[in-house]
């Protein structure tokens, strides 16, 4: 490789690697040591494979360790008096949560997985408020169109911070299913001069 | 044109002129009438739909009317892939056999020219 095409290269390295790091970071704290490990990797020069690997992983462990919990919680729910009962009820209920939020996370992985853009390096991070807006949003109940949107938020987030703002985010986590399809058939008809434009002829 | 695009997926047909009266409301397209964007003499435009490619070389400068996404719009338009309908074909087919060469000229793209800039 010439000189150019090597600086090019560690761009696309550094560029990505912050990628993941970021969406690593949208795991929470536990996933803190992951998103060290990431880094570690990527100076190791494992690159886009092993990192999606290890979020990927970690998004397994962390599924399989929630169902065991939920399981558990269910089992005492039956015994458990009436106070406990609500208790238990709530974990339960949170535990949902975080599965559907991980869910999320899961598709923005696969869809960082899928890029071949080629991303800026830069010391940008993802705004703590729109983190929490779109944890707000990803544990929430979701029909599968509005997951899709998240997911690809979260994935163009993490390759470009600010790049969805929190009112598209917002809208994205609210707007009404007939809203949703009105926008997609108009769309699906809309050429690109170079930016989307319905054309009227 | 319009009203001949299906909106599937809804609790009851509606007309599209409601919908997109809807998309106004929530800030997703531009002002309701039609809006042009410029451009001038001698501009050369990649167009596209879907997987057919043009290049459109102004002879003159020139407006297209249409319905503009907003930047939230544009935003959120980009999260989601579209799909190919026979509708947005004709659209854009039409559009570009509405010019005449004293407009612009219509160019196809080769296939090489599609590797190159990464169309394919």
């Amino acid at each position: 490789m010439c000189d150019e095409e090597n600086k090019r290269a560690l761009v696309d390295v550094s560029g990505m690697k912050k990628a993941v790091v970021r969406l690593a970071k949208s795991l929470g704290e536990n996933a803190i040591s992951l998103s060290d490990n990431l880094t570690d990797k990527y100076a190791d020069n494992h690159l886009k494979l092993t990192s999606h690997k290890a979020i990927g992983e970690f998004l397994i462990q962390k599924a399989k360790s929630l169902a065991k919990i939920e399981k558990k919680l269910r089992q005492n729910y039956i015994d458990a008096p009436d106070v406990e009962r609500i208790r238990i009820r709530r974990d339960i209920q949170e535990i949902e949560k975080e599965v559907r939020q991980f869910k999320i996370i899961g598709k923005a992985k696969d869809e960082l997985e899928s890029c071949n853009e080629t991303l800026t390096d830069d010391d940008k991070e993802i705004s703590p408020h729109w983190m929490d807006k779109f944890n707000e949003l990803a544990k929430a109940h979701n029909e599968d169109w509005r997951e899709e949107l998240l997911a690809k938020a979260l994935a163009s987030e993490a390759k470009k911070p600010g790049s969805i703002g929190p009112r598209a985010l917002w809208l994205i986590g609210t707007m009404e299913e007939n809203l949703f399809h009105a926008f997609a058939a108009l769309i699906d008809v809309c050429s690109d001069i170079p930016r989307r434009i319905f054309l009227s002829i | 044109m319009k009203e001949k695009i299906v909106v599937t997926g809804i609790d009851k047909p509606r007309p599209y002129s409601h919908l997109l009266g809807l998309l106004d409301d929530a800030g997703l397209v531009a002002n309701m009438s039609n809006i042009a964007k410029p451009y001038f003499c001698d501009d050369k435009v990649l167009t596209s739909y879907g997987n057919e490619y043009a290049i459109v070389h102004f002879k003159k400068d020139y407006k297209i009317n249409g319905l503009l996404l907003t930047e939230i719009g544009s935003k959120i338009g980009s999260l989601y892939s579209p799909r190919e309908t026979d509708l947005g074909k004709t659209i854009y087919r039409d559009w570009l056999l509405s010019f005449d060469e004293d407009t612009a000229l219509i160019r196809d793209i080769s296939e090489q020219e599609k590797k190159e800039k990464k169309l394919v």
